[in-house]
């Protein structure tokens, strides 16, 4: 009796995991999107980040590598479109809920919602993923690639007279297209 | 042969308890929280940080040479999480101020730490024992009056092993309405 009782909680959990376990990568995702028109893609690789790269002690240099790319992308909101903009929505809000992406923090407000997660460990990160969702204007993914970026260097690089000379532009390009 | 057998059998009972206990760890530290839902509401605004942040934080020993910031990190490192739930809308804060009432009378250790009446701000802290005098496991802070001009709740719960004489630096750099109050608490405390 207790045996027949425990295998079927046991097949139940099974069932559960099996169904939470879509080990579906963020990766993935974004490559299926790769030619869906719905969406907007930027993809910078670091190279370019370094707008003149000259100008980087070696010491710079050597964070600015452990960046691999940047890459955004979005999901545009159009009217009449709730129904589209919500499955894509909660797709990727589940293979972001897996355990793999560690979350740091969430902010919630009125009419849009943003979560900062990555993959990695503490000091050796491999990516940092910003997912922003708006009721009125869309979602967004922007996403840091890197291989054993460290928080405390990517600080210092932040605070450093150097980073006037990270080339942003193209991701600003982007988020300008987004607000219209 | 029948001993064998049973052997068997209590080890896959022994198996499947600790799949079940497995199982139900996770739900239980779940959801432990009395103001979670208030996350999904509309007219709420949340923050939360969770122990990932505060892990990483503490890697970034910025100026590692100064005391004071190694004290600061110290506590970041030893906090849980952090969550800070806002309303301006009067429904949903009345049920706020419930919610805090019940969740103070519903645990047994939760004491009123300070109590604050400033500048049209109700601000009342609770806070359960720690590991000594003045650390904390948790910090709540139930805030209603006028904020940037406008009448406003706000929830905050922090839980961890707090550093009460710490804990005001963090929420000023998150600019938590009651920071300044909470800057006077550990004085209140040995009082």
């Amino acid at each position: 009796m207790i045996m027949k009782i425990a295998s079927t909680i046991l097949l139940f959990l099974a069932a559960v995991a099996l169904v939470s376990c879509n080990d579906k990568s963020l990766q993935k995702y974004l490559v299926e999107k790769q030619d869906d028109p719905r969406f907007v893609k930027v993809d910078v690789p670091a190279s370019m980040l370094e707008g003149n790269s000259s100008a980087f002690s070696p010491e710079e240099k050597e964070i600015l590598q452990t960046i691999k790319k940047v890459n955004v992308v979005a999901y545009p909101f159009k009217d009449g479109d709730t129904a589209q903009f919500e499955l894509e929505k909660k797709e990727l809000q589940s293979i972001l809920d897996q355990d793999q992406y560690k979350e740091l923090t969430r902010i919630k407000s009125n009419d849009w919602n943003a979560t900062l997660k990555y993959t990695g460990e503490e000091d050796a990160i491999d990516e940092v993923i910003v997912f922003a969702s708006d009721n009125q204007r869309g979602f967004a993914v922007f996403r840091l690639l890197g291989e054993n970026m460290r928080p405390d260097q990517m600080i210092k690089l932040m605070n450093s007279e150097n980073k006037n000379n990270l080339d942003f532009s193209q991701l600003e390009n982007l988020f300008n297209g987004f607000k219209d | 042969m029948k001993s064998n057998n049973l052997n068997i059998q209590t080890n896959k009972m022994r198996k499947i308890a600790i799949i079940l206990a497995l199982a139900i760890v996770p739900m239980v530290s779940w959801g432990q929280n009395a103001f979670d839902s208030f996350e999904s509401e509309k007219d709420v605004t949340a923050v939360v940080v969770t122990k990932n942040m505060f892990k990483l934080l503490s890697k970034m020993d910025l100026n590692s040479s100064d005391p004071e910031a190694q004290e600061y990190l110290n506590m970041v490192d030893n906090l849980d999480n952090i969550k800070i739930f806002t309303t301006e809308n009067p429904t949903v804060a009345k049920r706020m101020d419930a919610a805090v009432v019940k969740y103070v009378s519903d645990s047994k250790n939760l004491g009123e730490l300070m109590r604050v009446n400033d500048k049209g701000q109700n601000i009342k802290f609770y806070s359960k024992e720690g590991k000594s005098d003045n650390f904390v496991s948790e910090l709540l802070m139930h805030l209603d009056g006028n904020v940037d001009g406008k009448k406003t709740t706000v929830i905050m719960s922090i839980t961890g092993n707090i550093d009460l004489k710490q804990i005001s630096k963090l929420t000023s750099d998150l600019k938590v309405p009651g920071s300044e109050q909470l800057k006077n608490i550990d004085k209140n405390k040995t009082n």
